[in-house]
């Protein structure tokens, strides 16, 4: 089998087959086939090759429709204005985001300081109902809600032996993402979608350094 | 290319519809390209979960549908998604693998071993070219013959250059060529 010497038709071929050309396009390598030897062998060979693709199986539509997200709030009001809608959508993927970040930081330190420090039981459950709302208010994946909250528990331990007010210091992170950039959210948003991919046992070490981090 | 349809409504319509809290346009954009994912998956070598896969990728696009731009087809968007869940996926069996050791006399190894026998035994002989290609001509190759991707859609979706992924398809074609009359 030879290679006809026509490299713009040849590289057509897939899309004469797959029916993707416009009408003149679509006569003009119709003609040509018919009179190409080569071309018409590679036409049947790729004809081939498409016909011994395994068998895939059929899919449920309607069960994937019923596990797909409801429309978001923010995406219904589409008559809003237009830098509205996937602005305040990235929004709540940063703050999904910063909240698993500030938990694993927060674990991160639990690890250091849980033998030195005793819990104060209440303000420990005060800190955890805030980082869970933040967790639950992102309205994010399962996965990533979870890993928030599952680091929570341990992570509160050691927050609320350090002043209330360092362990709040860290959880306003949250409040600032409305300050950020749209590239600083973009990043923000590539990392997410490295932790969605990849779900971890454990949190991730985070080398973030806080104000009250050094001074101790 | 692919948004328009001869049904009427492209895909950036269905999307709209169902922002605007339509749930039969999620329906409609679910069926239209729910078997072209599972054909590429399957062709790309998955070969159990193929509907959770499907599913997890319609998820993943619905939950990020604002991200969407609409520069690219929905459909070249969702075969990113798609491509990027199964390289997920190769991952974590690669990393399984590592840490649980193959027992070659375990009966599931032999029974594996003779089932592919079996299969490659059936498999057509344009079949085995096409498994023989590197994973990278794999996929330009699946995606423009099988999908009837364009360049550039290839180029979207597997994170390359317009003219990358015309030599990738061009070799793969040749490497075809040269397994089917060898
Ligand atoms: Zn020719």
């Amino acid at each position: 089998m030879t290679d006809c010497m026509n490299a713009e038709v040849r590289d057509a071929l897939p899309d004469l087959m797959n029916g993707r050309l416009g009408d003149i396009d679509k006569a003009t390598m119709t003609a040509h086939v018919e009179s190409c030897a080569d071309c018409r062998e590679e036409l049947r060979l790729l004809q081939e090759i498409k016909a011994s693709a395994p068998m895939a199986p059929r899919i449920d539509v309607s069960k994937i429709v019923a596990a797909l997200p409801a429309a978001m709030p923010s995406t219904i009001d589409h008559l809003a204005p237009a830098r509205a809608r996937p602005r305040s959508s990235m929004m709540w993927k940063a703050m999904a985001v910063v909240a698993l970040l500030t938990t694993a930081v927060t674990f991160g330190k639990a690890r250091r300081q849980a033998i030195e420090v005793s819990p104060a039981a209440s303000s420990a459950s005060a800190v955890r109902q805030e980082v869970a709302s933040q967790a639950a208010k992102t309205g994010q994946s399962e996965g990533t809600t979870r890993a928030s909250v599952a680091t929570v528990a341990p992570a509160v331990v050691a927050a609320a032996a350090r002043p209330v007010a360092a362990a709040r210091a860290e959880l306003s992170l949250t409040g600032g993402v409305q300050d950020l950039s749209d590239d600083q959210l973009q990043s923000l948003l590539s990392g997410l979608d490295s932790v969605q991919g990849l779900p971890a046992a454990e949190p991730e070490a985070v080398t973030i350094s806080l104000d009250d981090n050094e001074g101790q | 290319m692919n948004s328009s349809n001869p049904s009427g409504e492209s895909d950036q319509d269905l999307i709209a519809r169902w922002r605007a809290g339509d749930s039969r346009a999620a329906s409609l954009l679910v069926g239209r390209h729910a078997d072209s994912l599972a054909r590429f998956a399957v062709s790309s070598g998955e070969r159990e979960d193929i509907e959770e896969l499907v599913q997890d990728t319609f998820v993943r696009a619905f939950a990020s549908l604002d991200a969407f731009r609409g520069e690219s087809s929905l459909r070249t968007w969702l075969f990113t998604i798609e491509r990027r869940l199964m390289l997920d996926r190769r991952r974590t069996e690669r990393r399984q693998k590592a840490m649980v050791p193959i027992e070659p006399a375990d009966a599931t190894t032999e029974y594996d071993a003779l089932d592919s026998l079996l299969a490659e035994e059936t498999e057509s002989r344009v079949r085995k070219a096409v498994e023989s290609l590197s994973p990278t001509q794999h996929e330009v190759f699946l995606l423009r013959v099988e999908q009837g991707l364009s360049y550039k859609e290839i180029a979207d979706v597997v994170g390359t250059t317009e003219g990358a992924a015309r030599v990738h398809y061009h070799n793969a074609m040749r490497a075809v060529k040269e397994f089917v009359n060898d």
